[in-house]
């Protein structure tokens, strides 16, 4: 009998992992009838679905296999056949992904499995934020969803959803249309990252709101300004794809990349040159480089003079930020701002793209791509049509500050995807206004600090057990609508968020009925692809929606353009869809000057530099076991969180690595301890976000701490968006030391760290 | 017979540690949490390590992903004393994990730091186990371990092109670790194919390979980089 037949036999379709579940200690017996080079493989098959890991929104390709499970089955324990998800890879023809993956996209399957998820509704039963929850029926659980709603219908408006990044795809519109079927405009999104800033300034300068698609894998330079391309900025898996193509994607051809941040990022450490800038003055860097362009008129006339608007009024305020003006206060030589902005403005086509907390200061680094012409050009910003191919977002409600001032009139949260109580610097008012909202219920999939505010927990299935669509943002320049369908059965008792809601609303009758009129939500998706059915072109085409459909979802999505095999064709900035409208060059309210960081200065010396951790982004992928033995790319600290500080500010206050510092903001103070990072500025003390958490799990509680809670936020009232604001801080010595866990061998370590003196 | 062999292109690195997790995910790696992770005890076969130049602010940081370089003359193989590590036709270094008695010989020879000791049987929180690959063995305490190639891949491929009565193409078997990559950085095939993308690119006068002058003979070609 060959080993083949052996295994067919045996019932099986792998070898050890998966015997290893079924019979005992086949550790000890299959490796010793053949080697690990000598396999036979098993069947597998590929499922098409949509990342849900960031915002970014991937097609993913997700490798499946038959196995066993333990399952209780009338309260028995019992071994069964299921198809379970193996690996998580990128969609090769999904234009955003390319067929790449990042870190965090590859432990989505983590998500699945974690022994943490919400495995059944739960009735909240000890105080609130207890964790205290007693199972129960979804009869029960959607009955008291029901009853609750039922007593706001008279006064809707007590009635709030909070989610978190925009919700787009079918489920944005289920949402949306449920809020408004209730009567209810108070749809509050907040996330602590928002692009929102960025979408404005693309809305001020092409008119179209929209994140912007850098097509960098054809420019020969790239400027770029605070944007973590590589870790979290918008879409970090494109943006790498794209880092490849403008290194060595090209014969004979190397791009140049300049980038401008107060801290080495991984994204500076791929930069050929880095400009330690100090924080917050990104913008004012930008229109010294206008300011060269212009005076040394390096710029594209052509496009300038035919296609855009107000360039005469715009140049003209350039006369207050000349490099030897602004050098001082950006902190980078007069020379080398006039040296970047003429190789910018010579080594076309380049490109820049910039992340700001203010809409002023990105209208100035968006400007500098209408100097080069950059617009709607290959290897420039590919221009986005105003129409969306399939849902569009809803509009802004009211931003989360006000929600907290006006909570004393809610009556009724609905919590879709959003962990506020983590992500928000005020969540101590945040939970205050909580406690007063008498009925809150969660479709959460875990006990993250925010959920366990609720008294009625409804888990949403994880995204490879439900459909789900999107339309990915920042695009590629050509319409894209992203399908995945359910790639396993549901691991656990839960439900379809979107089914839930079509069900409640049938069950409230009226209006909200009618405002959902699906039998599913799979319905609902399948209905929202009647527009790209009608275009009649592109990827799928098909006369029968039916049988179109069936392709998109094998496909995973339906693109404009169909993809080619060929490496470097992912970006088709000569599609059609390019109607040149013009560019504006915006003016600015008010001059553009450093934001402003707020605290004295004496009491607080540094800048606080927070940025979204690589691994962990705002925190949702904290509770991943991969992602956090996963070293971080620049400290290589694992488990943990850390706060950075400049080696010769270090040296100054006789820091070590490890040394728990105590970080005082005007606003409270965490312990953390101390890295030495080089690639700092010596004013600035840097934090990642993502650990800290309280709860959302065994892997992620009690790890670190959440620097956010030295942080203000506020409402950025020209993008709507609830921005973070500047602050300062002071370090002191905690008179302890904590060791950080590094990967690889302690005894050899980088020589800007001194030994420390224990 | 092919001869399998790998390029990794440092110029379009960005470190974003995709291949580490991936390998996670493919292979089979336990995490080991915090405690075990502060002995250095993590199971890593593929690392992105990090190296910092100069002093700020002129200063950089640099990347580059390290695996096991599959060597030709590989130190790790003489001195095992079971033959627990030995040589493949095609040109892998291959473990048998049955025959290994946890000398750790092999990992004290490596100079690449590559190769991983299972300290302990790896668990997984149940249901994590569920999303173990069924074709890549789970290996019990007291062993070492380390990169294969994605071995399971190399046969997977071979296997399906001998059933399609054809040869495996170039670029149909991209290990765990090159799929992810966002920014194909990687490359692996078939080095004794001249036509192979590999075979191109490990000839390009931008390669090199770690630590040559202690003539292991690696099998994977690192492209630093510079111009094209």
């Amino acid at each position: 009998m060959k080993r083949r037949d052996f295994l067919k036999t045996g019932g099986v379709v792998g070898t050890a992992g998966l015997i290893l579940d079924g019979c005992g200690k086949p550790q000890e017996l299959i490796p010793l009838l053949v080697g690990e080079d000598t396999f036979v493989p098993g069947e597998e098959g590929w499922i098409r679905s949509v990342c849900q890991q960031c915002a970014a929104g991937c097609g993913i390709n997700v490798r499946v296999m038959q196995g066993q499970s333990v399952r209780t089955i009338d309260g028995q324990q019992k071994r069964v056949k299921a198809v379970q998800a193996k690996k998580i890879e990128g969609n090769p023809d999904h234009p955003i992904s390319m067929g790449g993956t990042c870190a965090r996209g590859q432990a989505g399957v983590q998500a699945l499995y974690h022994p943490d998820r919400i495995r059944t509704p739960l009735k909240l039963s000890g105080p609130r934020g207890s964790g205290q929850y007693q199972a129960i029926t979804w009869k029960e659980a959607q009955q008291q969803l029901v009853t609750q709603l039922q007593q706001q219908q008279a006064a809707p408006q007590a009635i709030t959803m909070l989610t978190g990044r925009r919700n787009r795809g079918t489920m944005g519109t289920v949402i949306e249309r449920f809020a408004a079927g209730l009567g209810s405009t108070n749809v509050v999104s907040y996330d602590p990252f928002d692009p929102a800033p960025i979408r404005k300034a693309m809305e001020l300068t092409t008119g179209v709101a929209k994140l912007p698609a850098v097509d960098f894998a054809n420019a020969m330079y790239l400027l770029s300004f605070n944007a973590n391309l590589f870790e979290t900025f918008l879409s970090p898996v494109r943006n790498i794809y794209a880092y490849g193509m403008f290194r060595q994607g090209r014969p004979g051809m190397r791009g140049k990349f300049v980038h401008a941040e107060p801290r080495l990022s991984q994204t500076a450490a791929c930069a050929d040159e880095w400009l330690p800038i100090k924080p917050g003055t990104e913008g004012l860097l930008a229109l010294a480089m206008a300011h060269v362009i212009v005076n040394e008129k390096l710029y594209d006339a052509d496009f300038v003079n035919q296609k855009t608007n107000g360039f005469a009024a715009w140049s003209a305020t350039l006369a207050n930020y000349a490099p030897a003006t602004v050098a001082g206060q950006v902190d980078v030589p007069a020379e080398k701002i006039e040296r970047i902005a003429r190789e910018f403005a010579q080594r076309r086509p380049s490109v820049a793209v910039g992340d700001s907390r203010d809409v002023a200061s990105l209208t100035a680094i968006y400007a500098l791509n209408a100097l080069v012409g950059a617009y709607g050009t290959k290897g420039g910003i590919l221009r986005d049509s105003a129409e969306s191919p399939g849902p569009a977002p809803a509009t802004a409600g009211p931003d989360i500050h006000r929600f907290i001032d006006g909570a004393g009139g809610v009556k009724a949260l609905l919590l879709f995807d959003a962990n506020p109580l983590f992500t928000l610097p005020e969540a101590k008012k945040l939970q205050t206004a909580l406690s007063a909202v008498p009925f809150i219920a969660s479709f959460s999939s875990f006990l993250d600090e925010t959920a366990v505010m609720a008294d009625l927990i409804l888990p949403n299935h994880h995204s490879l057990e439900r459909w789900i669509d999107d339309v990915p943002e920042p695009g590629v320049g050509f319409p894209i609508r992203t399908l995945g369908q359910p790639v396993v059965e549901p691991r656990w008792d839960t439900r379809d968020t979107g089914d839930v809601l079509i069900e409640t609303a049938k069950a409230l009758g009226g209006k909200v009925a009618e405002a959902l009129p699906y039998e599913t939500f799979a319905a609902a998706v399948k209905e929202s692809f009647r527009t790209v059915h009608a275009l009649n072109t592109g990827s799928t085409v098909d006369p029968d929606f039916d049988a179109f459909y069936k392709k998109v979802t094998e496909a995973g999505g339906w693109w404009a353009t169909p993809p080619t095999a060929a490496e470097g064709s992912g970006l088709r900035a000569e599609g059609k869809t390019l109607t040149p409208a013009k560019v504006n060059f915006v003016m600015p309210q008010a001059p553009v000057t450093a934001r402003a960081f707020a605290g004295d200065p004496q009491q607080f010396p540094f800048a606080l530099h927070l940025y979204a951790s690589a691994a962990f982004a705002d925190g949702r992928t904290a509770h991943l076991p991969w992602l956090q033995e996963m070293p971080d790319p620049m400290t290589t600290v694992m488990w943990g969180s850390w706060v950075e500080i400049n080696p010769d500010t270090a040296r100054k206050l006789e820091i070590h690595e490890g040394d728990v510092l105590m970080i005082r903001s005007a606003q409270g103070t965490i312990e953390l301890p101390a890295y030495i990072y080089p690639g700092l500025r010596p004013d600035v003390i840097s934090i990642p976000v993502g650990q800290g958490h309280t709860q959302y799990g065994r892997y992620a509680s009690s790890r670190g701490a959440n620097p956010l809670t030295l942080a203000t936020s506020a409402l950025d009232t020209a993008s709507g968006a609830v921005v973070q604001a500047g602050v300062r801080v002071g370090v002191a010595k905690a008179g302890r030391v904590e060791e950080i866990i590094r990967f690889g061998n302690p005894e050899a370590r980088d020589h800007h760290e001194e030994p420390p003196h224990r | 017979m092919p001869s399998w062999g790998m390029t990794v292109d440092t110029d379009r690195c960005t470190g974003c540690e995709a291949c580490v997790v991936a390998c996670h995910a493919e292979n089979n790696l336990p995490t080991v949490g915090p405690e075990q992770a502060a002995m250095g005890r993590t199971h890593q076969w593929i690392r992105v390590e990090r190296y910092w130049e100069g002093e700020f602010p002129n200063i950089k940081a640099k990347f580059m992903p390290v695996m096991c370089q599959q060597c030709d003359a590989a130190p790790c193989e003489p001195v095992c004393p079971v033959n627990a590590t030995y040589h493949t036709p095609d040109g892998l270094n291959a473990q048998v994990y049955n025959r290994c008695v946890g000398t750790r010989f092999c990992a004290n020879n490596c100079p690449y730091t590559v190769r991983f000791f299972t300290w302990f049987t790896p668990s997984w929180d149940s249901p994590m186990n569920e999303q173990l690959n069924p074709d890549v063995s789970i290996r019990t305490s007291g062993i070492m371990e380390k990169c294969t190639f994605c071995v399971q891949r190399i046969r997977r491929a071979q296997d399906t092109a001998k059933d399609e009565k054809r040869a495996v193409k170039d670029g149909e078997i991209k290990p765990a670790c090159a799929q992810a990559c966002p920014a194909k950085v990687i490359v692996f095939g078939d080095l004794s194919d001249e036509d192979s993308e590999v075979s191109k690119l490990s000839r390009s006068n931008r390669g090199r390979r770690l630590l040559e002058e202690l003539g292991t003979r690696p099998r994977v070609v690192y492209l630093s980089g510079g111009g094209a």
